[in-house]
C-alpha cells in the first residue's frame, strides 16, 4: 500500500464514516448481548453451584470513575443472566470484588488468592495498563480463564503475553487512540498546517503522540509540530503549557491529558481563549464517564472516548442493543454507561455465549479449553457494535469511535454530537495478524511501513 | 558518636525514589497515583454567617465551616456534628444553693420543666452524648437519667434562671422567665470548639490527648471546674489520674472507672447536664458546582482533616478549586507549636500539617495518617525491657541519650513511619521524627502551653528506638514509588489499650528539624513566643511564620546566621552532619525567599497566599507524599446499622441487622436501609459490621465488654460463654458499620446466667 495516494481515497479505503450508524440485521445469526435466556436447552448435566467471577477494578481513588462503571456493567449482565436461571440455566453468577487500587503487587497476590483460595471460575475487570502486563502472565500460570475489560496497553500482547491461551481483552488497544484521533483530524480539518501538542509526560502521552504523529505523517504530511508540552504527572497548573501552545500560533492543539487533569486543563484553557484560537482534538476528553465533564466544555472539538464507546452511539433506533443497554443500565444505576460499563457488560455476555456454544458441542459443563476455543474468533453484537475476538492474540476488536462535543438539553453534560460520530473499522487501523512485533508498537511500524503518503 | 548515626547512616537515606519508565508502553492513561487529595487548591475565606447562604446559593462557596441558621440554603445539604453541651449551673455565690441535696432536688424539678428536644437541641440529662464513642458504655446510665427526669415531680420550680438567646427558649412553658438580675441557676452552653482550643494538643503533627473525643474526658473538662467540695474534687482527680495513666487491669475496670468519673462529676449538682446541640454546616450540593464524597468528624464537623482528605468537587474527577467560607477571621498566630488554635487556624493546619494519626471521624480512636502502628506489645507486670540502643530523653534538656542503666517499660508500640519530602524539597530523615521529642522536653518548662500539650507524652514516654529503615514499593506499572520507612519502637511507662496506645507518643514531626530550631532560636532571643499565653506574659509577639512582616524579617536574619554556622541542635549532634545541616538551612532560606513565609511542612497542601481574611492553599502532588487521592474515601458518606432482632441461644446472642447501603450514581448518591447482607466469601469490603457490647450487673458495674465480628448463618454472634458468673445482667449492644459509632441505637437485653 506504500506510495502516494489521494487522501480522501485513502480515508475511504480505511472505512472512515461520519454520522453513520450500524444497523442490526433482522434474523442475524450473530449472538447478541442482553439476551439472558439460554438459546437452547443445555446438553448434559449442569451443576447448580455458583459460577464465581473475580472482578478486580478501581473502587477507590481517582480511577474509580472508570472502575465503578466497569463493575456495574458486569453486575447488570450477571443479574440479567441470573434472573433467567444462570449460566446454562443453572449456575448463578457470584461476583467477588477486589479493589485494583491496592497496587500491582497486591493485585497479583489477590488474583492468586481468588483463584487458589476462593476457587474463582473466571477473572474479569482491570482498568490500569500497569496491571494487565503483570496479571496476564499470572493468569496464564494459574490457568485462570480471564477477560480483561481494559488495561489496554499494546504491551500486553506485544511483550508480556505474546501467545495467550487463558487471557483475553475486550477494549480497543491503546494505539487506536492516537490513530483514531489523527484520522478524525485528517477527515475533518485537512487544511491545518501547524499542530501543537500537550500530552502527559508518561507512556500514554508518548503513545498518543507517536501514533498521532505517524498517521499525520501519512495523511497530512504538510503539517508540522510547532509546540510540545509534556506536563508531569501531578501537574495542576497547565497555564505554561497552554500559553506555550497558543504562542506557537497553531491551527490545532492535540491533547491526551485525561480525567481530572483534563478538566483542570480545559477550564484553564477556557480562560486563555485557547479554543477560540485553535481547533482542538483529544484522544480521551470524553473517555472517563459522561457525567464527569461539565457543560462549560467547549463544543465542536474532537472529544475522544478512548476510541471505544459513547452511550449515544450507535443510535438507538438502528442498533437496539445499545438503546436497550443504556435504558437498562440507567434504570438500574441512575446514570449513563461509559466504555468500561459497556466492556464489563459485553465481556460477561461473550463469556456466556462461549459457554453455551461449548456446551452445545461437548455437553455438560464445558472445560475451560472448550470455552476458550469458542471465545477465539467469536463475534458478538454488543452495545458498541460488533465485537470480534481475534484468535491469534485474543484481543477484542470493535470499530473505533470518536466525535464532536455538543451540549444538548437532554443531558446535564456534553455528549458526542450524534450527527457527527466518526467510526473507523478497527482492523484497518491495527497491525494485522502475523505482523512482526515492533517498537514502539506493532501498529506503529505497520502504519509506518504500509500506509501510503497522501498527496498534498 | 550518636547512637543512631554510625550503624544505620539514617541521615543520608533518601525517603523516596520514583522510577518512571520512559519508553515503555506499559501504562495506560489511567495512572491511578495522585499524591495528596482531590482539590488542587483550597481557598479559605471569611464570610459572615448572614452572607453565607447567598454565597452558597450562587455557587461562590462549596462549603461553610461553622453553624448556619436553621433555614437550609438552596441546593445544599447539612452535615451534623456535636456542637455544644447545655447545662445548668447553680450560683456558687448564693448560700441558698450551697447544699448539694437542695441543688439536686431543684435540678430534678427544673429538668422536668424544660423543653424537650427540638431543632438542633436534644434533651439528655447525662454528659456523654451519642456523638461520643463511649455512649454505648453509658447507655444504661443515660436511660436512667432520662427516666429520672421524666418521673420527677412537676411544678414547684421557683428558681431565678439566668438564660439568654436560644437558651431562654428552653424555658418554654415552664412558667419560668429569664432572670435579669439576681439568679439561682444559669442555663449555659459550652461550645466543644472552645474546649478543643484550650485542651487539645496540636503540636508539630501530634494530636491528642488520645482520649480527646471521649465523653468521659469532655465531661471532666466541662464539669470538674464546677466541683467545689474538696473531697469530691480529690476523688475526681484521682479517678482521672488512674484513667489517663492506665491504672486499670481490664476493659471492664476501665469502663467502670470512666462511669464512676462521670458520676462523681455530676453527683453534687453544681453543674447539671441538660442536653446537647448539634452543629449544622452546609455543603454545596449543586450538580455542577457542588461537592461530594464528604467525610467529616462527628465532633469537629467540616473543620476537620478528614473533610479536606475526602471532599471532591463534582465538576472534577480530581483537581479543582475548592472555596470554603469561615465564620471568623483568622486570629491565632500561624506556628505549628502553639498556634493555629482558632477555627480558621485549625482548618488551615488541617491542610498544611499532617498529623501522625487522625482522630477516627465517627469513633473515638485514631486512624493512620503518616504512621502505622503494630498492635502494642507488653503490658506484663514485669514490664518490657528497654534495649540498650534506645534513646531516653533528658527531662530538662530533651537531649536523647542511651539509657545509663537497665530500664523497663510497661508497653512497647512499634511504628512504621511514612516519610516524604518537605515543601522545601529536602527529604525527611529520622532526625526530623526524633527531634520533636527533644523539643517537647526542652520547652515544656519554658512555655505553659507546650507543657500542657506535651504532658501526656512526657508522662508516658520512656524511650525511643529506631530499629531500621525499610523500603516499601508501590508499583503502578511504569511508575514505581519506593519509600524509605523507618521502623521505630516507643517504650511507654504505662499500658494503654489498642486504639489509644499508638496516639500517646507517635514518632513524628511534620516540620523539618531546622524549622523547629529556627523557631527555638527566635523564641530564645525574645523575638517572639510560641503560645499566646507566653506572648502575653512576656510582652512579646506571638510567633507567626507567615503573616507578621517583622517576625519574617527577624527570622530571615536569624536563618542567615544559623546557616552561616551550619547550626545543628545539641539533640541532633551525631545524627545530622554539618554538610547536611548546610543543605537544610539553604533549602529553608530558598523556600522563604520564594514563598514569602516559613511554613514548611511535609503535608498535603502548601500555603500559597494569605490575607487578613483567609488563605489559599495549593496541593502538593509530589510523588513522595504517601497518601493519595482516594486514600480516605472509606470515610466519606458514613453509614449506620441497627439491630432488628436479638435472640439468645445458650451463652450467645444472635443478632440480625439492617444496614445502610450507599448507591452512587453520576454526581449524586442515595443511602438505602436494607437487611444486612453478608458479602460473598472473600470479598473485600470496608463495611465491616461489628457488634459492640458491655455487660452490666445488678449493681450497675460493667463486668464484661468487647466487640464481635463473628458471623454464622447471616447473623452476628456475641458469645458471652465463660465471661459471666451466675447472676442477672443487662447487655448493652450497638452496631458499628465501617467504624461508625455516631448516634447508635443502644439495645438493652436482659441476660441471666444460672447456677
Amino acid at each position: 500500500m506504500a506510495g502516494e495516494v489521494n487522501r480522501r481515497d485513502f480515508l475511504s479505503t480505511l472505512g472512515v464514516s461520519v454520522g453513520a450508524a450500524l444497523t442490526a440485521s433482522a434474523g442475524s445469526v450473530i449472538p447478541s448481548v442482553g439476551v439472558a435466556h439460554a438459546q437452547d436447552k443445555p446438553k448434559g448435566n449442569i451443576p447448580d453451584t455458583p459460577y464465581k467471577i473475580g472482578h478486580m477494578t478501581f473502587f477507590t481513588g481517582p480511577a474509580a470513575v472508570l472502575g465503578e462503571p466497569m463493575y456495574k456493567g458486569q453486575l447488570l449482565a450477571a443479574e440479567e443472566i441470573n434472573a433467567a436461571g444462570g449460566l446454562l440455566g443453572k449456575r448463578k453468577i457470584e461476583i467477588l470484588k477486589a479493589d485494583e487500587a491496592a497496587g500491582t503487587d497486591a493485585n497479583v497476590k489477590e488474583l492468586r488468592r481468588l483463584k487458589l483460595s476462593e476457587k474463582i471460575d473466571f477473572f474479569c475487570g482491570i482498568t490500569s495498563s500497569g496491571n494487565t502486563p503483570a496479571l496476564g502472565p499470572v493468569a496464564e500460570e494459574l490457568k485462570c480463564l480471564t477477560i480483561f475489560v481494559d488495561g489496554c496497553t499494546d504491551f500486553l500482547w506485544d511483550k508480556a503475553v505474546p501467545n495467550p491461551h487463558y487471557i483475553f481483552r475486550i477494549t480497543n488497544m491503546q494505539s487506536a487512540d492516537g490513530v483514531t484521533c489523527a484520522v478524525a483530524v485528517a477527515q475533518t480539518w485537512p487544511k491545518i498546517r501547524k499542530v501543537a501538542h500537550i500530552h502527559p509526560d508518561y507512556s500514554y502521552g508518548r503513545n498518543a503522540f507517536d501514533h498521532f504523529g505517524i498517521v499525520m505523517k501519512k495523511l497530512l504530511p504538510h503539517t508540522e509540530v510547532v509546540s510540545e508540552g509534556w506536563p508531569k504527572l501531578g501537574t495542576t497548573d497547565f497555564s505554561s503549557h497552554i500559553t506555550k501552545a497558543i504562542s506557537s500560533k497553531p491551527d490545532l492543539v492535540v491533547s491526551s491529558v485525561w480525567g481530572g487533569d483534563y478538566v483542570a486543563m480545559y477550564k484553564q484553557a477556557l480562560r486563555y481563549g485557547m479554543f477560540q484560537k485553535a481547533k482542538f482534538a483529544s484522544m480521551i476528553a470524553f473517555g472517563v464517564a459522561p457525567h464527569a465533564i461539565g457543560k462549560d466544555h467547549p463544543e465542536g472539538v474532537i472529544a475522544g472516548v478512548h476510541s471505544n464507546y459513547h452511550f449515544t452511539y450507535p443510535d438507538g433506533d438502528r442498533w437496539p442493543y445499545n438503546k436497550s443497554f443504556v435504558e437498562k443500565y440507567h434504570k438500574r444505576f441512575n446514570e449513563y454507561p461509559n466504555f468500561q460499563a459497556e466492556g464489563g457488560y459485553t465481556a460477561t455476555y461473550i463469556l456466556k455465549t462461549a459457554i453455551e456454544k461449548a456446551n452445545h458441542l461437548t455437553g455438560g459443563w464445558p472445560e475451560d479449553d472448550a470455552v476458550i476455543a469458542m471465545l477465539e474468533g467469536q463475534m458478538i453484537a454488543g452495545p458498541a457494535g460488533y465485537v470480534y475476538i481475534r484468535p491469534d492474540n485474543h484481543q477484542g476488536y470493535k470499530d473505533a469511535v470518536t466525535g464532536f462535543s455538543k451540549n444538548v438539553a437532554d443531558y446535564p453534560f456534553p455528549i458526542l454530537d450524534p450527527a457527527r460520530i466518526i467510526t473507523i473499522p478497527i482492523r484497518n487501523i491495527t497491525a494485522p495478524p502475523g505482523w512482526p512485533k515492533g517498537e514502539p508498537t506493532s501498529t506503529y511500524t505497520w502504519i509506518d511501513k504500509t500506509w501510503p503518503v497522501a498527496k498534498v | 558518636m550518636h547512637p543512631l548515626a554510625a550503624p544505620r547512616g539514617l541521615a543520608v537515606l533518601a525517603c523516596v525514589a520514583v522510577l518512571l519508565a520512559s519508553a515503555s508502553a506499559r501504562a495506560g492513561h489511567e495512572i491511578p497515583f495522585y499524591p495528596s487529595f482531590y482539590p488542587q487548591e483550597i481557598t479559605v475565606t471569611l464570610v459572615a454567617p448572614a452572607a453565607a447562604p447567598r454565597q452558597l446559593e450562587r455557587n461562590a462557596l462549596h462549603a461553610y465551616i461553622g453553624p448556619l441558621g436553621s433555614v437550609k440554603p438552596a441546593h445544599t445539604a447539612w452535615i451534623e456534628s456535636l456542637r455544644s453541651f447545655v447545662l445548668v449551673r447553680f450560683n456558687p455565690a448564693s448560700p441558698a444553693w450551697a447544699d448539694s441535696a437542695r441543688r439536686c432536688a431543684a435540678a430534678a424539678r427544673l429538668l422536668a420543666a424544660l423543653e424537650p428536644s427540638r431543632g438542633d437541641y436534644t434533651f439528655q440529662p447525662y454528659p456523654v452524648t451519642p456523638y461520643h464513642e463511649d455512649f454505648l458504655h453509658h447507655g444504661d446510665l443515660v436511660e436512667a437519667a432520662k427516666r429520672k427526669a421524666r418521673e420527677a415531680p412537676r411544678g414547684g420550680v421557683a428558681l431565678r434562671i439566668r438564660a439568654t438567646g436560644r437558651l431562654a427558649e428552653l424555658l418554654g412553658d415552664s412558667g419560668l422567665r429569664p432572670a435579669a438580675g439576681e439568679w439561682d441557676a444559669a442555663l449555659e452552653e459550652v461550645e466543644l470548639r472552645d474546649l478543643a482550643a484550650k485542651e487539645a494538643t496540636q503540636l508539630d503533627g501530634w494530636m491528642g490527648p488520645p482520649w480527646e473525643k471521649a465523653g468521659w474526658f469532655q465531661a471532666h473538662l466541662v464539669y470538674a471546674r464546677g466541683v467545689s467540695e474538696t473531697g469530691a474534687r480529690g476523688a475526681i482527680e484521682e479517678a482521672l489520674a488512674r484513667r489517663v495513666r492506665g491504672g486499670y487491669a481490664s476493659t471492664a475496670e476501665r469502663l467502670n472507672l470512666e462511669r464512676r468519673l462521670v458520676s462523681l462529676l455530676t453527683r453534687g449538682c453544681e453543674r447539671v447536664p441538660v442536653g446537647y446541640r448539634v452543629k449544622r454546616e452546609a455543603i454545596n450540593d449543586d450538580y455542577s458546582e457542588g461537592v461530594e464524597n464528604i467525610g467529616w468528624d462527628a465532633q469537629a464537623g467540616l473543620g476537620s482533616a478528614v473533610f479536606l482528605r475526602t471532599v471532591k468537587l463534582k465538576d472534577f474527577p480530581w483537581n479543582g478549586w475548592l472555596r470554603l467560607g469561615l465564620a471568623s477571621r483568622p486570629a491565632a498566630a500561624w506556628n505549628p507549636i502553639a498556634g493555629f488554635g482558632d477555627d480558621a487556624g485549625r482548618l488551615v493546619w488541617a491542610a498544611l500539617g499532617d498529623p501522625a494519626l487522625l482522630p477516627a471521624p465517627y469513633g473515638g480512636g485514631w486512624i493512620p495518617n503518616r504512621v502505622r502502628a503494630l498492635p502494642p506489645s507488653g503490658d506484663a507486670p514485669s514490664g518490657v525491657e528497654v534495649p540498650h540502643d534506645a534513646l531516653v530523653p533528658d527531662p530538662a534538656t530533651g537531649v536523647l541519650r542511651a539509657p545509663a542503666s537497665a530500664l523497663t517499660a510497661r508497653q512497647k508500640v512499634t511504628y512504621r513511619v511514612m516519610l516524604s519530602k518537605f515543601h522545601d524539597e529536602t527529604k525527611m530523615t529520622v532526625a526530623d521524627i526524633v527531634y520533636p521529642f527533644a523539643f517537647a522536653y526542652r520547652w515544656s518548662g519554658r512555655d505553659a502551653e507546650i507543657d500542657r500539650a506535651t504532658q501526656v507524652l512526657r508522662e508516658w514516654l520512656v524511650a525511643v528506638r529506631v530499629v531500621r529503615v525499610d523500603s516499601e514499593i508501590k508499583d503502578f506499572g511504569e511508575l514505581q514509588v519506593v519509600y524509605e520507612v523507618p521502623q521505630v519502637e516507643i517504650y511507654l511507662r504505662h499500658a494503654a489499650e489498642p486504639g489509644q496506645a499508638e496516639a500517646i507518643a507517635p514518632p513524628w514531626g511534620v516540620v523539618p528539624w531546622q524549622l523547629l530550631a529556627l523557631m527555638e532560636e527566635a523564641v530564645t532571643r525574645g523575638l517572639a513566643a510560641f503560645s499566646e499565653t507566653e506572648a502575653r506574659r512576656r510582652g512579646a509577639p506571638w510567633l507567626d511564620l507567615a503573616r507578621t512582616p517583622e517576625i519574617r524579617k527577624a527570622l530571615a536574619s536569624l536563618l542567615a546566621d544559623l546557616e552561616r554556622r551550619a547550626f545543628v541542635p545539641e539533640a541532633l549532634r551525631g545524627l545530622v552532619t554539618v554538610e547536611q545541616a548546610k543543605l537544610r538551612w539553604a533549602a529553608l532560606r530558598r523556600f522563604a525567599r520564594a514563598h514569602g513565609h516559613y511554613l514548611v511542612t511535609s503535608g498535603p497542601y502548601r500555603l500559597v497566599k494569605w490575607s487578613a481574611d483567609g488563605a489559599v492553599l495549593g496541593v502538593v502532588r509530589d510523588l513522595s507524599y504517601p497518601n493519595t487521592v482516594g486514600s480516605f474515601d472509606g470515610y466519606a458518606l458514613p453509614v449506620r446499622a441497627w439491630i432488628t432482632k436479638a435472640e439468645r441461644r445458650g451463652d450467645r446472642l444472635e443478632l440480625q441487622a439492617d444496614a445502610e447501603v450507599v448507591s452512587k450514581f453520576e454526581r449524586s448518591y442515595k443511602i438505602v436501609r436494607e437487611p444486612y447482607r453478608l458479602e460473598p466469601t472473600g470479598e473485600k469490603s470496608r463495611d465491616a459490621l461489628v457488634a459492640r457490647y458491655a455487660v452490666v450487673d445488678a449493681g450497675d458495674e460493667v463486668v464484661a465488654a468487647g466487640s464481635s465480628e463473628a458471623r454464622e448463618g447471616g447473623r452476628l454472634i456475641v458469645d458471652l460463654g465463660g465471661k459471666l458468673v451466675p447472676g442477672a445482667y443487662r447487655v448493652l449492644l450497638a452496631l458499628a458499620l465501617n467504624g461508625n459509632l455516631v448516634n447508635p441505637e443502644v439495645k438493652v437485653i436482659p441476660f441471666r446466667v444460672g447456677e
